[in-house]
């Protein structure tokens, strides 16, 4: 049995909802599916220029299995896609097929406006799925959002820039967030600051749920609470602008996180950082850049941590609108992104590991190194039996916003940790009330 | 007809003051001179500076925008013009084709119901004029945002959600009060000997409007014209609340796309991108800056 | 539904000379009402047009009292909109945002006007280039392509920044840092300054030399001269340029979009008013508070030109 398929049929801990780690980066669209008639579907995604070429070819694909269909598939930046998704739905042209950040799938589906997949049984296989995973993703027994793989974040390094200031990789199963911090510096300080150790975003909601679960609690509970501690928060931002202040991560000011980033033009691509933390399925992309001289390595912390900080989540989710013309269709299309061995020939582990293990195993013959690399990193995670994630409720979104905006006050020393901490849970449970 | 005053015939005055008869003396010593010219010439360098960087850099290889920080570029990469027309979801010339549709459409109707609207009000006598006209005043002080919103709701409601009607149609309707405004001040200036002159002629009310007044007010229809044009063509906003889908994007919403999905990778396009977006307006600009700049000092006539 | 700034200040010379221009044409004959019905043709489309304005003037006012959300019926709340508003800390914010950029842009770029059309108004050979050149970048500066731009000039590794390390400075995060991303917009603002200088030289254009010839003839030096008789006769220009400025200035939409990618940041730092506003109506589809909003705008604005129309009998002067 390969690790892919192993990965899929792995049982994840029943009963229990897992988040979707939101992707920094572009994410997959394929094209929709169609019947007779012409039928003209929407699919949208966020995506660079580059990953949507690579949409384009697999929406191909499904044009030509189902002819009268044509799939127009629009595409932006991680960072408007939430207002545009939110614009076509209120203009009352929402897309057909769409894939959704676990944080805003509440707010979606608290206004009704997804479809129930079930009730589309006789387009999608949902028995080729791996049935926990579908099983966890249900609210209130419909079924909203399809997985479109699994994954796991991690932290991506360039091991050319490593060995050439000979640094050593670390034992990333053990080290504590201080070692974290001490192994960066020493890439800043042993270039001269030409790279920076490390990079990463305090406010991404999967990083620091990380952190928060290794202190044994969750962002959002099991019946979508707000259940950090304030204390437990401030350490974090703690950690964070200390990496910044002691110069492991490059200066706030240089970092600008308006638009779209290429793996290209990234400041792990373009060797401003040595490290930076991506979900893992990205990884093949970032590897690509850097020539292959790329690993991965799991998070600090996790070591004498009250619990394990990672784990396997799914990556994001494909939906329907509940408005759409044509549901069947956009049934069709589901089924074809995530059953379809076609729709992965040039994709592959891009959206990450499939949960259909036939066509997991079927992907498993030609994987490149990086993708394999990536696929036993998140096989050896699921080996290890992690609590999952909690599916965050209504207005989590609203509450990230808040918080990006508090991280940056706090990098440029308008905020101090303590009050940021406390800010966040005013804004954030807010922002529940608000939406719930 | 001429003017009493002088024998120069009325249309070709009007012309010559359209054109603007700056009187070009010139006050101070050689070296007070030359002193306004450096600062001038100095200022007026600076005001250009990001212009010219972004052509300069429009021709840079992406990776090089930042770091090459001369003017003229140490490598060429021209092909940033044909990637950038091919970057996004359709060809540029799409966009640039939707614009400019835009563009023709928001000219016409300014054009039409404008110079009703200004005819009536400078130049006919009737009940309400008053009123009407000072209505007319408030709507230009008037925030859009106070009925952005139901305007929204209405096209909504209307099904013009995602088409160019509700971008379009308004300038059929004389919604702009600020062209109505110039209109009125130009015809205003127009001797009412003109439309007695007419009238004895026979001619009613329309002939007089477009065989008398409508040819002297040429000059600040161009400026009409063109004021609409560069208006249109760099509206934002407008093109961001109405327009979902892609194929009808307009070229300021293309730029951003462009700078939302290819983000920080592709500088060199995206400024090529940003030339061509901008050129058009530069173009008129340059063709018809007599309009524009004599249009607004039309006060210069008594 | 934009009106190009320049346009705004022609209305503002326009409108200073108008009551000058009046006088000279005064109609003398014919009744009061006697094109009457034509009239009325002629300005139908505009009557039509004038509709569109004022119903959702109204229905905006009605808005504000309401839950609406576009897909479902708008539900009457009262005064819940306003009690919100005003406890709402991003309106503080937005609304610090929005008046500290117009009340630093707007003055300066009037002054540079004004100085800048000062000199050109001295005579000097060219004076239509560099009246070009000054002018161009009032046409463009709110276009997305300038935005993007100034985003690139100010970015970190941008040339501002070289340009200040080659006098050793080590430039801010201009574009990152929320201290100074506001002042990136400001300049851009102040680069437009071209459409405020042509009215003012249409302005000075207008006064009569005899004045400073006899002026000169008494004596009184340049700087005397223009406190003296330059100020006051454009006294009128100046207020309206001023006032309408302000008031296009407070209602900036499109450079804080693009600048911040629609989220008004870093840190809420390019929250304009509007952008708040437009995230509320049309991201949230908060309808009801956004017209609330909108309305809470119009009323400021309505009390401040009011307020600078009652000032402006005391320093502007009309020379009729």
């Amino acid at each position: 049995m390969t690790t892919l398929s192993r990965i899929s049929r792995h049982t994840l801990k029943a009963g229990a909802i897992s988040a979707v780690a939101a992707l920094a980066l572009t994410g997959c669209s394929t094209g929709a599916a169609g019947e007779d008639g012409d039928v003209t579907l929407t699919l949208t995604a966020w995506a660079n220029a580059d990953e949507a070429k690579m949409y384009e070819k697999v929406l191909d694909v499904f044009e030509e299995q189902n002819p009268g269909v044509t799939v127009n598939f629009e595409y932006t930046d991680v960072g408007a896609y939430q207002d545009k998704l939110n614009t076509k739905f209120a203009a009352g042209s929402p897309a057909d097929v769409m894939f959704l950040v676990g944080q805003w799938l509440g707010e979606y589906t608290s206004r009704g406006a997804l479809l129930d997949l079930a009730d589309y049984a006789d387009d999608i296989d949902f028995d080729a799925m791996n049935q926990p995973l579908i099983e966890s993703q249900k609210i209130d027994g419909a079924t909203y959002a399809i997985p479109t793989g699994s994954t796991a974040i991690g932290l991506a390094v360039n091991t050319a820039v490593l060995d050439e200031y000979g640094i050593e990789l670390p034992d990333d199963k053990s080290w504590t967030w201080d070692e974290f911090g001490d192994w960066s510096r020493s890439v800043t300080e042993a270039s001269g600051g030409a790279t920076y150790g490390s990079l990463f975003d305090p406010a991404w909601l999967p990083l620091l749920s990380t952190y928060v679960r290794q202190q044994g609690e969750d962002v959002y509970d099991k019946s979508g609470e707000l259940s950090v501690k304030e204390s437990t928060l401030k350490d974090w931002f703690d950690l964070s602008m200390d990496l910044f202040d002691s110069k492991a991560f490059p200066p706030a000011e240089s970092v600008d996180q308006t638009g779209a980033f290429s793996p290209e033009e990234s400041p792990l691509g373009t060797k401003k950082v040595a490290s930076t933390v991506i979900p893992a399925n990205v990884f093949p992309t970032y590897s690509s850049v850097l020539d292959g001289n790329a690993t991965l390595l799991r998070l600090p912390g996790d070591a004498g941590a009250e619990r394990p900080g990672i784990a396997v989540t799914p990556t994001l989710v494909w939906s329907a609108a509940a408005a759409s013309k044509h549901p069947a269709e956009a049934a069709k299309l589901i089924d074809f992104l995530t059953n379809d061995p076609a729709s992965f020939a040039d994709r592959g582990t891009f959206l990450g590991v499939p949960i259909n293990s036939d066509v997991a195993e079927g992907l498993s013959a030609d994987l490149e190194p990086a993708e394999a690399e990536f696929v036993d990193y998140v096989a050896a995670l699921q080996d290890e039996d992690r609590d999952p994630y909690y599916l965050e409720p209504a207005g989590a979104g609203a509450a990230s916003q808040a918080l990006t905006s508090i991280v940056t006050e706090m990098e440029f020393k308008r905020k101090t940790t303590a009050d940021g901490a406390t800010a966040f849970i005013t804004e954030a449970t807010a922002a529940l009330n608000q939406a719930g | 007809m001429t003017d009493s005053l002088t024998a120069e015939s009325l249309p070709a005055r009007l012309m010559r003051i359209a054109r603007g008869g700056y009187r070009e003396e010139r006050t101070g010593t050689p070296a007070t001179r030359f002193l306004r010219h450096v600062v001038l010439i100095g200022f007026g360098l600076i005001m250009l500076y990001p212009l010219v960087w972004m052509v300069s850099a429009s021709i840079k290889p992406s990776n090089e925008v930042f770091s090459d920080t001369g003017i003229l570029p140490a490598n060429l990469e021209l092909g940033n013009y044909a990637a950038g027309w091919d970057a996004l979801s359709q060809p540029f010339h799409v966009y640039l084709f939707n614009s400019l549709l835009l563009a023709v459409l928001n000219i016409i109707g300014n054009l039409f119901s404008c110079s009703l609207a200004a005819y009536a009000f400078s130049r006919l006598r009737f009940r309400g004029k008053g009123v009407l006209f000072a209505a007319m005043l408030g709507t230009m002080l008037l925030p859009a945002q106070v009925v952005l919103i139901p305007q929204y709701v209405i096209f909504a409601k209307l099904g013009w959600l995602n088409t160019y009607l509700p971008l379009t149609v308004p300038a059929f309707f004389a919604t702009n009060a600020f062209f109505i405004f110039l209109l009125i001040q130009f015809m205003r200036a127009l001797p009412m000997e003109l439309q007695d002159a007419a009238r004895i002629d026979g001619a009613g009310p329309f002939r007089t409007y477009w065989s008398v007044i409508m040819p002297l007010t040429i000059p600040a229809m161009a400026t009409v014209a063109i004021f609409t044009f560069i208006g249109s063509w760099g509206d934002f906003f407008g093109p961001l609340l109405y327009l979902t889908d892609q194929k009808l994007f307009t070229v300021p919403l293309a730029l951003r796309e462009f700078i939302s999905s290819t983000g920080a990778s592709a500088w060199g396009p995206m400024f090529a991108m940003s030339v061509v977006s901008l050129l058009p307006v530069i173009a008129f600009f340059f063709i018809g800056q007599r309009y524009l700049i004599n249009g607004i000092a039309t006060t210069g006539m008594k | 539904m934009t009106a190009p700034a320049t346009v705004l200040g022609a209305v503002a010379a326009e409108a200073a000379t108008h009551k000058r221009a009046r006088r000279g044409t005064r109609v003398r004959n014919g009744s009061s009402t006697a094109d009457g019905a034509v009239a009325y043709l002629f300005l139908l489309p505009w009557m039509i047009g004038m509709l569109f304005t004022v119903i959702p003037f109204g229905s905006s006012l009605y808005l504000a009292f309401t839950d609406y959300n576009l897909l479902q019926p708008a539900k009457f709340i009262g005064l819940d909109n306003f009690v919100r508003l005003f406890q709402d800390p991003k309106i503080a914010t937005a609304a610090g945002v929005t008046l500290s950029y117009t009340f630093i842009a707007v003055p300066i770029s009037m002054a540079a006007a004004l100085a800048v059309a000062l000199l050109l108004n001295r005579g000097v050979r060219g004076l239509p280039i560099y009246r070009s050149i000054f002018y161009l970048p009032s046409l463009i500066g709110a276009s997305v392509a300038v935005v993007i731009l100034w985003r690139s000039i100010f970015g970190y590794d941008g040339i501002v920044n070289k340009a200040l390390a080659v006098f050793g400075i080590e430039g801010p995060g201009w574009v990152t840092d929320p201290d100074w991303a506001l002042v990136t917009l400001i300049t851009l603002s102040i680069w437009g300054f071209g459409g405020a200088m042509v009215i003012f030289l249409a302005g000075l254009r207008q006064v009569p030399r005899m004045y400073y010839e006899a002026a000169s003839v008494d004596g009184a030096t340049g700087w005397r001269q223009f406190r003296s008789i330059t100020l006051p006769l454009i006294s009128p220009v100046i207020f309206f340029n001023l006032v309408l400025g302000l008031i296009g200035a407070l209602q900036v939409f499109t450079q804080g979009y693009v600048f911040s990618g629609g989220t008004g940041g870093p840190a809420d730092s390019t929250l304009f008013y509007s952008l708040y506003l437009y995230q509320q109506g049309f991201q949230r589809f908060d309808m009801g508070y956004a017209s609330a909003m909108a309305w809470v705008m119009f009323v400021v604005i309505a009390l401040f030109t009011a307020l600078n129309f009652v000032a402006s009998k005391r320093w502007v002067f009309y020379d009729d």
